[in-house]
């Protein structure tokens, strides 16, 4: 399932760890949508309880904001009790579904806010880079997440600003190539690059 | 091979794409052919897998009172959304009026929908998005005859336009319609046709993201990258 190492593909992770990231969660979450669909109250608790962290945690780290965050937090899992009928596996796993959904929903409450902040200087480059960087700070490192955390060490340094300014920050890719003062087909590439490399390592497919 | 389109993927899956942009992209998707669509919602798929993947890095937890208050929300809420549904269900049979609804494709936007977002159903129906619990209806009477009604679900991301004897377009133009707001400038959200016009017509437009304001504009056929003149009817759905 893993694919095969490529020239220069300087992934740390041994193959038998890979997708351990998601592996935790692994086929659990697929039956919940159609359940949360019908009125289960107990498969909506379910899927937050497995899912809540992580969904926090994205928009904790777009919206910058433990006020907004809580609100955005709320508004995503109200929009999966009454959009649950929506979800498509065919498109992709719940997981995705799920992270799609708040990461849209983060950006677009920055967004709105955006008139009364000056982005630049409170959502400062050292900031956006700590996020994707943060690995050293977490606690809990718990051994499924080893495989995650050494896959991002697989990227190069600035690889990993590219694509933590475009995701986090939601800035366009121009702005990406302002903010780190490089080109943008540099910005485009280091994203491109960081993406696969990224992608690669975990094994996703 | 659409390979440009193609490499506007990883922008779209990462969620940088403005409104218009990402408008633009489903448009072009729309004219692509069937190799590159697929080859495109793959491509998105396997990003936000990834990201999926990465995301319990940065997992915190949030407050423990939010869990309270989502089951407590998720408690009431059907028995609101029964009670809410008796009281829209008369509006709704005024607005679908059976006899001479006609739904109108504009455009090649709705379409691809299906294809590359997520949050969204294939071909979203007048019908789910009235359905929605936080459906707000919003009318105007048009100088030139008729009225129009906007019914906006910000669950949904879409509103169902109803127009009301409304006057089709000269011979030689079209109607064009865009989504405004504050933030950004207008972005077109498809153009009718003369014989797109009836005396009821009805429109669903979706992927509404921050805007919250519906103009129409008179443009050459075919539509125009942004509005030529003032707008002869805003509607503030929001």
């Amino acid at each position: 399932m893993s694919p095969a190492p490529e020239p220069g593909d300087a992934c740390p992770v041994e193959r038998g760890q890979r997708r351990a990231g998601t592996a935790q969660l692994g086929p659990g979450l697929e039956p919940l949508p159609a359940r949360i669909a019908s009125g289960d109250k107990a498969a909506f608790a379910e899927l937050y309880d497995h899912t809540s962290a992580r969904v926090h945690g994205l928009v904790m780290r777009v919206v910058r904001d433990a006020g907004y965050a809580e609100e955005v937090t709320q508004e995503v899992y109200l929009q999966v009790w009454r959009s649950a009928a929506n979800y498509d596996a065919a498109r992709g796993s719940v997981l995705s579904w799920l992270m799609t959904l708040a990461h849209r929903r983060a950006v677009d409450r920055v967004r709105s806010e955006q008139a009364a902040i000056d982005r630049n200087s409170r959502y400062g480059r050292s900031n956006v880079v700590a996020a994707f960087d943060t690995v050293a700070e977490e606690v809990d490192r718990r051994a499924d997440q080893r495989a995650v955390l050494d896959c991002l060490g697989a990227l190069t340094a600035v690889q990993r600003e590219a694509v933590a300014l475009a995701y986090y920050n939601g800035r366009s890719y121009p702005e990406v190539a302002s903010a780190l003062g490089v080109a943008l087909p540099t910005v485009k590439s280091r994203i491109r690059d960081g993406l696969i490399r990224l992608r690669r390592c975990l094994g996703v497919s | 091979m659409n390979d440009e389109l193609l490499g506007q993927a990883d922008a779209y899956a990462l969620g940088t794409l403005t409104d218009a942009q990402r408008r633009g992209v489903a448009t072009e998707l729309a004219a692509a052919d069937d190799e590159t669509r697929a080859a495109f919602a793959d491509e998105v798929r396997v990003i936000r897998e990834t990201l999926a993947a990465v995301s319990g890095v940065g997992a915190i937890a949030p407050p423990v009172q939010l869990r309270e208050q989502l089951l407590a929300r998720v408690n009431t809420e059907p028995v609101d959304e029964l009670e809410e549904r008796r009281r829209t269900r008369r509006l709704r049979r005024v607005l679908l009026a059976a006899a001479a609804v006609v739904v109108v494709a504009v455009g090649a936007l709705f379409a691809v929908r299906a294809v590359t977002n997520e949050e969204a159903p294939a071909q979203l129906t007048a019908e789910q998005v009235l359905d929605e619990p936080d459906v707000q209806s919003t009318s105007s009477s048009l100088a030139s005859g008729g009225s129009m009604v906007v019914s906006y679900s910000k669950t949904a991301d879409a509103l169902v336009l109803v127009m009301d004897d409304v006057p089709a377009p000269p011979a030689d133009a079209n109607y064009q319609m865009w989504l405004a707001s504050e933030t950004g400038p207008a972005v077109s959200a498809g153009t009718m046709t003369p014989q797109d016009v009836s005396p009821t017509t009805t429109v669903v437009v979706d992927d509404v993201g921050s805007a919250n304001q519906l103009m129409f504009t008179v443009e050459p056929p075919g539509g125009s990258p942004a509005p030529t003149g003032a707008p002869f009817v805003t509607i503030s759905f929001v």
